[in-house]
């Protein structure tokens, strides 16, 4: 058990340490090593992302969290979660200890400004991509623009307008769940 | 202390498809409340993105740290995780059944849509941003470079957020 839990740990801690670029840019490897160890059967994979995509928090901790209850239960979600996260706060902790002094250095603060520029661009590209799936039933543009203005004007918190919209896709994904049941 | 555990339990569990709306969500929480200077959020920002491990995780360790020190960091970075995990071992037992549910995709478009709004604004604020420097047409050229450029390299996201520290470092400094 105890090695389990250490090998699950070991994993997750150089996921975390070696992948650059956020949750989805490691699931194709995630996929491949899991599978790989025995620790995830091929066609289980598809519900795993699925629900992980679906529930809260980052994807890619959703799935060390999957993964690890998959190979031990409770403790081996801990050890995944645990292992996958630890890289993140000791990366961040070293550079937010020093942040504010190097931030007066010149090229750093250039740099930093360099990487938001391009950050910018990625977003641009995400929304590009996020919009892709709602193009089928594009009705939703207006709830994308109900959104904006709402949160955008300060008229709405945007947690709270993500709770309402949580609860509203619910009831319409019952209501049409049923309707196609019939 | 306890003000910044409920927050980051909150925006954990509404932080639903993927990192990114933990952007916005944590702007709110903490630069509109005045909690946090925006050009201290951005350097952050840029930092998390340019540091393994997934950036919602990233920005939480950094506010918490900001906030409360180490203690902070941790804290907030196993608040923000905490809603995931229970959910998730709360599913656990039914997702076999989640692969060929086709109303499960479905469920989530309202939300989708509200993602994207949210995205548009993080977008926005982040443009409104960088065009406040000083150096704004030097800014606008090197986007408008990035823009181009990308769909070419877009496999190695990272690799656009290498040459935008080196072109800052040599031009925005």
């Amino acid at each position: 058990m105890i090695k389990k839990l250490l090998l699950l740990f070991r994993f997750f801690f150089l996921l975390g340490l070696f992948t650059f670029g956020g949750g989805l840019a490691m699931l194709p490897f995630i996929k491949k090593q899991a599978v790989l160890k025995g620790w995830v059967e091929e066609e289980g994979w598809d519900g795993l992302v699925t629900l992980a995509q679906l529930s809260p928090g980052a994807i890619a901790v959703n799935c060390a969290n999957l993964i690890g209850y998959q190979v031990a239960g409770k403790k081996g979600s801990i050890a995944a979660i645990f292992g996958m996260t630890l890289p993140s706060i000791l990366v961040i902790l070293i550079i937010a200890l020093v942040l504010n002094d190097i931030l007066l250095i010149p090229a750093i603060a250039g740099a930093l400004k360099g990487i938001l520029i391009a950050v910018s661009v990625l977003f641009v590209y995400s929304f590009i991509d996020l919009s892709k799936p709602l193009l089928v039933e594009s009705w939703l543009f207006v709830w994308v623009a109900v959104t904006f203005v709402l949160v955008f004007l300060n008229i709405l918190n945007p947690l709270l307008m993500m709770a309402i919209s949580l609860f509203i896709s619910i009831i319409y994904g019952y209501i049409l769940k049923g309707y196609v049941n019939k | 202390m306890i003000s910044l555990i409920i927050q980051f339990l909150i925006i954990g569990m509404l932080t639903m498809g993927g990192g990114l709306v933990a952007i916005p969500l944590l702007y709110q929480a903490f630069v509109v409340s005045g909690k946090l200077s925006e050009s201290l959020f951005y350097s952050m920002l840029s930092v998390s993105e340019s540091t393994p491990g997934p950036i919602a995780i990233n920005l939480a360790t950094f506010i918490g740290y900001e906030s409360f020190g180490i203690l902070g960091s941790v804290l907030a970075t196993y608040a923000f995780v905490l809603p995931s995990i229970v959910v998730l071992w709360t599913l656990f037992p039914f997702y076999k059944k989640f692969k060929n549910v086709i109303g499960v995709k479905h469920m989530m478009l309202f939300l989708k849509a509200s993602i994207l709004g949210l995205v548009l604004i993080t977008i926005l604020n982040l443009f409104s941003s960088i065009y406040q420097e000083s150096s704004i047409f030097v800014m606008l050229a090197i986007q408008l470079f990035f823009f181009i450029l990308y769909p070419m390299i877009k496999k190695y996201p990272q690799a656009l957020l290498a040459l935008g520290a080196f072109v800052g470092a040599l031009l925005l400094r």
